[in-house]
């Protein structure tokens, strides 16, 4: 702010440049350090203290793991990821039809509403047995769980995005002699997309977590298949590993939803 | 633009809507429309429920119990640690980014490890629980503690105000919003940990009852167990909001009280 008021600063854009680079390395250093330190700091505390490996593993030694089991680490992540993927685009028109039905319908949505927003407020999560139960050991009832878990925060997110269209667009819509079915589809749709994206970033990890925990409760593949097989034989590194290899999913779906986000947004708002 | 619909309306329609879904689901079944082996019929459930509730009861004062022993640590934890890092720059700078990605990351995943680390017992379920509803609460203080209007500081700083006066008198209360729905959020975090890593060690508690069930297709037991569940986390998660209510009563603050905002989705 002072440099800005002050006229000491605006002949030096090479210094300005320096503390603005210092600034960013100053961000990005700390948290890189912090995360190198406690890796090593596992590193060294595993070999110095010998600590088993079944406790703790060093990284280097989840590294090996990571290599050695690479294959079997693909297929199952291969698999894993697949459902996920399906499980976010199912999630994706459930949450956005349900949320044209409420904002079409007063009533239907009077009636329903009440009981997601319980639905929420209840561990969803002790419903996964009962998903084996309906719909069988494979990836339908992995994927069926997941949808349960993920599809609400896009109903929000979209119900949300409908009701914040300016209400001059509606009136000119109706003037224009719109149907409120046109209404929806072509303006309160498009406006709603940045809500949406909102909604599918929360939905996604929520996705990952429904198929992983689908998989431990019954599965003969997948990521959480492989994680369970590893805790029963105490390895600790194999289960290390594939959560690294997951982990690294996660966070590239995530990226993947923002990267579409950030387009979006340009093309709307330039 | 459809019109509000009056109070009356907000509150009949979705009881009389719960109470056509149970008693459409109910005829289903005693029509053999469903298959009874895949859904348990509601009268069913809550004969169950009401029946072997002399062998349920230790399990639900099981996953009671650990939920809240859970929140306790997790909350008194989790807003120490948000305090410190607001008043340690060099540690939030280091830590925070590593939280947030950690919160993207699907933590249940390492239910499993928690069993190798501490066995099949309390322990592990405790610390498993805790680590998922841990780092919401702390990133909830941390925000709710640095949303301070920095007008009201600079009053405060200019009338020479001591630090411990600023935090106790102006950001704390400031933050009671923020850090109570991040409590909302570790409540839910904590008794869905609870049932995960029980669905895991298998050795007590509601989770292990529906393991059990779906295990041996006893469906109607299932669905028991399922209630106490939905039961049990209505209740605490309604202790949670009483408490708020009752502290931001009593700083004199506004209830604004909505039941659930959008961005404190949980599984």
């Amino acid at each position: 702010m002072s440099a800005e008021t002050f006229p000491t600063g605006v002949g030096l854009p090479a210094a300005r440049e320096a503390s603005f680079i210092r600034r960013h390395a100053e961000g990005a250093i700390l948290p890189i350090g912090f995360m190198v330190i406690c890796i090593a700091g596992a590193e060294i505390l595993a070999r110095i203290l010998a600590v088993p490996e079944v406790l703790l593993p060093p990284p280097s030694r989840v590294l090996t793991a990571l290599a050695l089991n690479a294959s079997a680490l693909c297929y199952h992540g291969a698999l894993t990821i697949a459902q996920v993927v399906a499980a976010l685009f199912i999630s994706l028109s459930v949450g956005i039809a349900l949320a044209m039905v409420f904002t079409l319908s007063r009533v239907i949505s009077d009636m329903f509403s009440p009981l997601f927003v319980v639905l929420q407020i209840i561990p969803k999560i002790a419903l996964a047995p009962l998903f084996v139960v309906w719909l069988g050991t494979g990836a339908w009832s992995h994927l069926g769980f997941a949808v349960c878990l993920s599809f609400f925060p896009i109903l929000t997110a979209a119900r949300a995005g409908f009701e914040e269209t300016s209400a001059d667009a509606a009136r000119l819509c109706s003037a224009l002699g719109a149907t409120s079915w046109q209404t929806l589809v072509h303006v309160k749709l498009p406006m709603a997309l940045p809500q949406l994206f909102v909604g599918a970033k929360v939905s996604t990890t929520l996705c990952i977590i429904g198929v992983v925990l689908g998989e431990f409760v019954s599965a003969r593949a997948g990521i959480g298949w492989y994680i369970v097989q590893a805790a029963a034989l105490s390895q600790t590194a194999n289960i290390l590993a594939a959560l690294v290899v997951l982990s690294l999913f996660g966070l590239s779906v995530y990226g993947a939803v923002s990267a579409g986000e950030i387009l979006v947004r340009r093309r709307m708002f330039g | 633009m459809l019109k509000r619909s009056s109070r009356a309306q907000r509150i009949l329609l979705p009881l009389a809507n719960c109470c056509g879904i149970l008693l459409l689901w109910e005829y289903a079944i005693l029509h053999n429309w469903i298959n009874p082996l895949s859904l348990a019929s509601p009268s069913a459930a809550v004969k169950v429920a009401v029946s072997s509730f002399g062998v349920l009861l230790p399990h639900i004062l099981a996953t009671t119990s650990e939920t809240l022993m859970t929140f306790v640590l997790s909350s008194v934890g989790g807003i120490l640690l948000g305090t410190l890092l607001m008043h340690w720059r060099m540690a939030r700078r280091a830590v925070y980014p590593s939280i947030v990605m950690f919160q993207l990351l699907p933590k249940i995943a390492l239910a499993p490890l928690f069993v190798v680390w501490f066995g099949v017992n309390v322990v592990s379920r405790l610390s498993f629980a805790g680590f998922i509803s841990f780092f919401p609460i702390v990133l909830a203080t941390l925000a709710g503690l640095r949303a301070t209007d920095p007008l009201v500081l600079k009053l405060c700083s200019s009338l020479r105000a001591s630090p411990a006066q600023m935090f106790w008198q102006v950001r704390l209360p400031y933050a009671v919003p923020l850090i109570m729905s991040g409590l909302k959020v570790g409540m839910t975090l904590a008794i869905t940990g609870v049932i995960v890593s029980e669905f895991v060690t298998v050795q007590n508690g509601l989770g292990y009852i529906i393991v059990l069930a779906s295990s041996n297709m006893q469906i109607d037991l299932l669905f028991a167990a399922l209630g106490w569940v939905s039961v049990i986390g209505l209740a605490l998660y309604g202790t949670v909001l009483l408490l708020e209510r009752l502290i931001l009563m009593r700083l004199g603050a506004p209830v604004t009280g909505a039941l659930f905002q959008p961005g404190e989705v949980v599984p």
